[in-house]
């Protein structure tokens, strides 16, 4: 078995290809996700390449929200759907023996759309997941982004939405039927990082205000996975708060200045060890 | 004394009905131009997707070699209703890449500054909107020029002269059933 690690972080359009080299190759990082990324992405794989001492090179994509990077030796992928604004691009993946697809989301922000409005949102993007995925084999569905959402939100609950779900055993059935229309379920495992109760930060994006409802703490970076990849997976989803030698928390327990105001997050695949299959880029 | 009256009905809307095409017909006759002119190497479909309060049609190009699709862009209405129509542009490029853009200073302002400015009362001007047929048409041929859209068809082009990929799935786009 091997293990593949993932990272995805919002970097906020701020200058820290620094931190960024060292989180990747301190954690040994496979596959890189990156949102609101304000490096040319072949300037960011060349300096993560000569920095972390490992291969990266970037994806062919349309989107330019949203960046991937792949450690060259590890795994394969090809964009083959980016929806109309840019804010999910999908990808065929093969690690070793299991082929997946990795959607890559960005959903807009709350600023100026109501709740209601950015659900809506959310189910037109995860309608254009579902349309691009309706005319392929089914295989493992991996979904990472920020979503711009907290997992409890109805976008990331309702059928309709990303239909996610805080337990595994939710994913129990493949499809689940509302009203004689199937809908595949996905697993979030980001409900288990809330709070103060479990290791690490209590979300991932921190805002205080005088507000009636404010949580402090939004978990709206997030992955999900279908049923297909819960054996494989390894780390379930973790917020990370160094990268290297470089605390991304302050002294108050919030995100640093020194990084992106969004905290990164990483997820493990343990998969079979086998060649994986080239990409033909 | 008598005060002769006047025609105060639009002329836009009231145009010969033969002389603009309707919406549908128009994004149908682009499709095909899109086919034809690329040998279909390019092939497009036209989802739409369904709420309660708008219908979303997607301009859809594949790159059937490849097993790709891209959303170039999207026209969003009411549901029975063809117009008004609001074009959803594809995503703007960089501030690197494009030819030319706003500064805006925004980012240096406090939070405080940006909170208070998101609570005053703003008019925003959507320049995607089309209110009649000639409007969609004319709306439409200038979002078909912008740079954005010109990038997208390069990169599809590119993309679609590459040798065809082996073991495509089976789809529509790739002449499968």
């Amino acid at each position: 078995m091997a293990i593949v690690n993932f990272l995805f972080w919002n970097l906020k359009e701020r200058p820290i290809t620094d931190l960024v080299c060292s989180l990747c190759a301190n954690r040994q990082v496979d596959v890189a996700v990156f949102a609101e990324c304000g490096v040319p992405p072949d300037e960011l794989a060349g300096r993560l390449s000569s920095l972390s001492g490992m291969t990266y090179r970037t994806t062919d994509s349309r989107s330019h929200r949203l960046v991937v990077l792949v450690n060259e030796s590890a795994v394969a992928c090809d964009e083959f759907y980016v929806n109309a604004t840019g804010r999910l691009s999908l990808r065929s993946f093969q690690i070793g023996s299991v082929p997946f697809v990795l959607a890559v989301v960005h959903l807009k922000s709350e600023v100026g759309w109501n709740e209601s409005e950015l659900s809506d949102e959310a189910c037109a993007v995860a309608d254009d997941l579902r349309s691009a995925l309706a005319v392929r084999p089914m295989t493992g569905l991996c979904v990472v982004g920020d979503f711009n959402m907290q997992p409890f939100e109805r976008g990331m609950v309702v059928h309709k939405g990303f239909f996610s779900f805080m337990t595994r055993s939710s994913l129990s059935a493949e499809l689940r039927t509302i009203q004689g229309r199937e809908y595949r379920p996905l697993y979030n495992p980001m409900w288990g990082c809330f709070g103060d109760r479990t290791p690490g930060p209590a979300g991932t994006f921190y805002r205080r205000d005088a507000s009636p409802v404010c949580y402090d703490w939004h978990m709206v970076d997030q992955v999900l996975f279908s049923a297909e990849l819960l054996p494989y997976l390894a780390n379930l989803g973790e917020i990370v708060e160094r990268a290297g030698d470089v605390s991304l928390i302050d002294r108050n327990d919030r995100p640093s200045n020194s990084g992106s105001d969004h905290l990164p997050i990483m997820f493990s695949l343990d998969v079979p060890n086998s060649l994986p299959e080239l990409a033909s880029t | 004394m008598t005060v002769a009256a006047t025609d105060l009905w639009p002329d836009d809307v009231l145009v010969a009905p033969e002389t603009v095409p309707s919406p549908l017909e128009l994004l149908d006759y682009q499709a095909r131009c899109l086919e034809q002119r690329t040998s279909n190497r390019l092939v497009v479909e036209l989802p739409e997707y369904k709420t309660d309060d708008r219908e979303t049609l997607r301009f859809t190009v594949a790159v059937p070699s490849q097993d790709y699709r891209c959303v170039l862009f999207e026209v969003l209405h009411r549901p029975g209703f063809m117009l008004p129509a609001s074009f959803i542009p594809p995503e703007p490029l960089p501030n690197y890449l494009r030819e030319k853009y706003v500064s805006s200073p925004s980012a240096y302002w406090s939070l405080s500054q940006k909170m208070r400015e998101e609570l005053e009362p703003r008019t925003i001007e959507n320049q995607w909107v089309a209110n009649t047929p000639a409007e969609f048409q004319t709306k439409l041929q200038k979002l078909l020029q912008t740079q954005e859209i010109k990038a997208l068809l390069a990169s599809l082009m590119t993309m679609a002269s590459r040798p065809p990929k082996a073991n495509l799935p089976v789809t529509p786009a790739n002449g499968a059933e």
